[in-house]
C-alpha cells in the first residue's frame, strides 16, 4: 500500500468517530464503505489509460494530515479583499481548510427559494438527502472525499426559482506546516425550472505542500438551468484533485467553465450525464501551465437518451516546463439517436520544453448522431508575431498580446462583468509573468 | 536616409536578391516594379526585419544605423513601416488596442513619454477622419473579417497614426478595386512630406497613377536592372517585363 493510503487508513481508524454524523450508523457505514472503496482502488499509474499522462505518485508517496487537524486556521487578520480573488456578488460562502468560515461568509441575504446549508449540519441532522449523495463513485478520490468529509455546501434552488445574482463558494487552503489534505464538497441542486449561477473557487494561499480533493455534484432537474464556473489557482506545492459530476435532466441545461491556473499536480475530471430528452450541456475550459506545473483535464459527456446536445470548448497554454493534458470522451449510448455532440480542444505551446497532450475519445453506439471534434496543438502564429513587432511592439509584449488573444475567447462569454474582467486580468498577468513568454521562439 | 548596398539574400539556399543597390533620400517616393518572383517582397521583408532570410552579403543602413542588427520593433522605432501585402488577421486583439501598444512602443524606444488613453483616442479620431476609414473597424479584432480593401485601408490608417519616416508599401494595390485603390492613394498622398520617404513595391503601374513616384526601378532576377522616372512605369505598362528579363541575365 502507498504511504498515502497507509497513513489515511490509520487516521481513519483513529479519528473517523470525530467526524460529523458519527453517531448515526448509516453515516458511519457509508464512510466505511467509501473508505474501503478508496483503499481497494489501486493507485493509478501510467498504464491506466485515464492516467497515461499524469504521474500521480508524488501524491501517493506523501503522508497528509487529513483528520484530527489542528483547530481551524481562521484568524481575524485574514480578509477576502486581501486575497487575489474575484469579487462580484454579495452571496459568498467561504471555507478555510475545509471548515466553514462564518466570519468571511455572507449567506444571510439569499432570495426566497434559495437555500445554502452546510454539509456538516446535514450530516449532523442525519439528512437522508445528503447520504444519497455520498456513494456510488467509480474512482478513488470521490469516495475518499465522502469518507473524510467534514463540511461543504449544499445549494438548493427550489422549483421555479430564478436566482439572478451568483453565489460564490470559496475554498481556501492556508495551512502552514505539515502537509494537509483538504476535502472540499459542493452540491448544487437546481430543481425543476429553476435558474442559478454558481462560482466555485479553489485558492491555495500558503506555500506549504498540500492536497485538495474537491468534489462537485450538480443536478439540473427538469427544465432547470445551471451556470457553473470553477476556478483553481494554487501555489506550486499545492496538488489539486477535482471531480465534477453533473446530471442533466429533461429540457435542462448546464453550462460549466473550468479555469485552471496551476499549482502542483492538478487533475480535474468533469463528467456530464444527459439523462432526459432535450438536455443540453456546454463545457468550457482554459488552463495555463508554466514552470513545472501540470494540469490534466478529463471530460466525459454521456448521452444516455435521444435528443440531447453537448458542446465542448477547451483551450490550453503551456510554457516553461509546464505540461497540460486534455482528454475528452463523448459516449453516445445505443438508443440515444438525434444527438449532437461537438468538441474542440485547442492548445498553444510557448516553449520547446513544454508539452500538451490532447486526445478526443468517441464511443458512439447510436447511428443517427452528429458528432464533430477537433484537437490542435500549435505555436504562436509567426505572421501575427512579426506583424505586431513590425508595428513597434516589443517581442515580449507581442507574445503576451497573442497569448492573451488566444486565451480570452474562453472567459469572453461570461456575463458577470466583474468576474470576466478579473479573469482577463489574471490571464494578462500570467502572460506577462516570468517564465510565460520568455522562451525564445526563433526556430 | 536608406542605403542598400550590394544586398544578397537567400532563402533556404536559394538566392533571391543578388546584389541590390538602392538609395532613398528624405521625401522621395521610389517605386520598385518587377515581375512575380523577382524578389520584391523579399526586399520589403528584409528591410522590415522578418526572420527566415539569410543575408549573405551587403548591408542596409538607415540614417546611418545598421538596420540588419536591429529587431523588427527597433526598426519600427527608427521609423520603418511596412504595409503588408497580406495584412494578418489576429482574432482576439482589438485594432485600437494594438495601435496604442504600437505607438507607445515607438515612443518608448524614442525616449518620449507614453500617450494616455485620452490623448491617444483624440489622435485616433483625427486620423480616422483624414484617412476616411470606417471607425466601426477600429474596435474590431485586427483585420478579422475585413474585406481586402478594408485591410489595405487599415494599413494606411496605421501608417498615419504611427507616422513613419520610411513607409514600404508591399503590393498594396493587389486585390483592390478602383475605389479602394483611389482611397489608398489619397491616404498615402496626404502623408507625403519632405521628411517622409516611400518605397512602393508593385507589379502593376496602376497604383502609380494615384501615387506618382519620383523614381521607378525595375527589379528582375534579384537585381535592379533599370531605373528611371515615372515614364519608365508607363513604358512597363505598355511593354511588360520580358524585354528587361534578358538584361537581368546578361548583367
Amino acid at each position: 500500500m502507498s504511504a498515502l493510503a497507509n497513513s489515511l487508513a490509520e487516521q481513519f481508524r483513529k479519528h473517523s468517530n470525530e467526524l460529523p454524523g458519527a453517531d448515526n450508523p448509516r453515516i458511519v457505514a457509508m464512510r466505511e464503505r467509501a473508505f474501503s472503496h478508496f483503499e481497494a482502488t489501486p493507485m493509478p499509474t501510467a498504464k491506466h489509460e485515464n492516467w497515461k499522462y499524469t504521474d500521480i505518485r508524488p501524491l501517493y508517496d506523501t503522508t497528509y494530515i487529513a483528520l484530527n487537524k489542528a483547530p481551524g486556521s481562521d484568524s481575524d487578520d485574514l480578509h477576502l479583499s486581501d486575497l487575489p480573488l474575484p469579487s462580484f456578488t454579495p452571496h459568498v460562502a467561504v471555507f478555510l481548510d475545509d471548515e466553514f468560515c462564518r466570519r468571511l461568509s455572507n449567506v444571510s441575504a439569499l432570495p426566497e427559494g434559495v437555500e445554502l446549508t452546510t454539509i456538516r449540519s446535514l450530516l449532523q441532522r442525519k439528512s437522508p438527502t445528503i447520504i444519497d449523495h455520498m456513494e456510488g463513485f467509480e474512482t478513488a478520490f470521490p469516495s475518499l472525499n465522502s469518507a473524510l468529509l467534514r463540511d461543504g455546501i449544499y445549494v438548493d434552488i427550489e422549483p421555479g426559482t430564478i436566482m439572478a445574482e451568483p453565489i460564490h463558494v470559496i475554498f481556501l487552503s492556508r495551512q502552514e506546516k505539515a502537509p494537509r489534505l483538504n476535502s472540499a464538497r459542493l452540491i448544487i441542486n437546481g430543481q425543476n425550472n429553476s435558474r442559478c449561477v454558481i462560482v466555485e473557487s479553489h485558492y491555495n494561499v500558503s506555500g506549504a505542500q498540500s492536497m485538495t480533493n474537491a468534489l462537485t455534484q450538480i443536478y439540473a432537474r427538469e427544465g432547470a438551468s445551471v451556470l457553473h464556473h470553477r476556478i483553481q489557482i494554487g501555489e506550486p506545492a499545492a496538488h489539486h484533485i477535482g471531480n465534477v459530476f453533473a446530471t442533466i435532466e429533461k429540457d435542462a441545461e448546464l453550462e460549466t467553465y473550468s479555469f485552471a491556473f496551476g499549482g502542483g499536480i492538478t487533475r480535474i475530471d468533469v463528467n456530464a450525464d444527459l439523462i432526459g430528452s432535450g438536455a443540453n450541456v456546454v463545457l468550457n475550459g482554459l488552463f495555463m501551465v508554466n514552470d513545472r506545473q501540470h494540469i490534466d483535464h478529463h471530460t466525459r459527456v454521456r448521452h444516455r437518451v435521444p435528443h440531447t446536445n453537448s458542446a465542448e470548448n477547451y483551450k490550453g497554454i503551456a510554457d516553461g516546463d509546464g505540461r497540460g493534458v486534455f482528454n475528452g470522451k463523448i459516449i453516445v449510448e445505443k438508443d440515444a439517436q438525434k444527438v449532437e455532440a461537438l468538441q474542440s480542444s485547442r492548445n498553444l505551446l510557448l516553449a520547446d520544453t513544454a508539452e500538451i497532450d490532447t486526445k478526443p475519445e468517441l464511443e458512439i453506439y447510436a447511428d443517427d448522431v452528429s458528432c464533430a471534434h477537433g484537437a490542435t496543438v500549435g505555436q504562436l502564429d509567426e505572421d501575427a508575431f512579426f506583424y505586431l513587432r513590425s508595428r513597434g511592439i516589443d517581442e515580449q509584449t507581442a507574445r503576451s498580446i497573442l497569448t492573451f488573444a488566444f486565451a480570452a475567447e474562453i472567459p469572453g462569454n461570461i456575463d458577470i462583468v466583474d468576474l470576466r474582467e478579473w479573469l482577463e486580468t489574471l490571464i494578462i498577468d500570467r502572460t506577462n509573468s516570468t517564465g510565460f513568454n520568455t522562451a525564445k521562439q526563433d526556430e | 536616409m536608406l542605403e542598400i548596398n550590394d544586398l544578397q539574400v537567400s532563402i533556404a539556399d536559394k538566392r533571391i536578391l543578388k546584389g541590390l543597390n538602392l538609395t532613398v533620400k528624405a521625401g522621395e517616393v521610389h517605386a520598385i516594379m518587377g515581375p512575380n518572383g523577382s524578389g520584391k517582397s523579399t526586399l520589403s521583408h528584409v528591410v522590415a526585419g522578418r526572420d527566415g532570410y539569410d543575408i549573405t552579403a551587403g548591408g542596409i543602413t538607415f540614417n546611418g544605423k545598421n538596420l540588419l542588427e536591429l529587431a523588427p520593433e527597433e526598426r519600427a522605432g527608427e521609423g520603418v513601416f511596412l504595409a503588408f501585402q497580406y495584412p494578418v488577421e489576429i482574432p482576439g486583439v482589438n485594432n485600437v488596442y494594438m495601435l496604442k501598444a504600437a505607438l507607445n512602443g515607438l515612443r518608448k524606444y524614442r525616449g518620449q513619454p507614453e500617450l494616455d488613453a485620452v490623448d491617444f483616442l483624440k489622435l485616433v479620431k483625427a486620423k480616422t477622419k483624414s484617412v476616411g476609414i470606417d471607425d466601426g473597424l477600429l474596435n474590431r479584432p485586427i483585420n478579422t473579417g475585413f474585406s481586402g480593401g478594408e485591410k489595405k485601408r487599415n494599413e494606411v490608417f496605421q501608417m498615419s497614426v504611427l507616422e513613419p519616416r520610411l513607409a514600404i508599401l508591399d503590393e498594396t494595390d493587389s486585390g483592390l478595386d478602383i475605389d479602394a485603390l483611389k482611397a489608398v492613394g489619397d491616404g498615402v498622398n496626404q502623408l507625403r512630406n519632405s521628411d517622409r520617404s516611400f518605397i512602393i513595391v508593385t507589379h502593376y503601374q496602376r497604383l502609380l497613377d494615384y501615387i506618382v513616384p519620383d523614381f521607378v526601378h525595375v527589379l528582375a532576377g534579384g537585381r535592379i536592372v533599370r531605373s528611371g522616372d515615372n515614364s519608365l512605369a508607363l513604358e512597363l505598362e505598355k511593354r511588360g517585363y520580358d524585354w528587361l528579363k534578358d538584361e537581368a541575365t546578361t548583367i
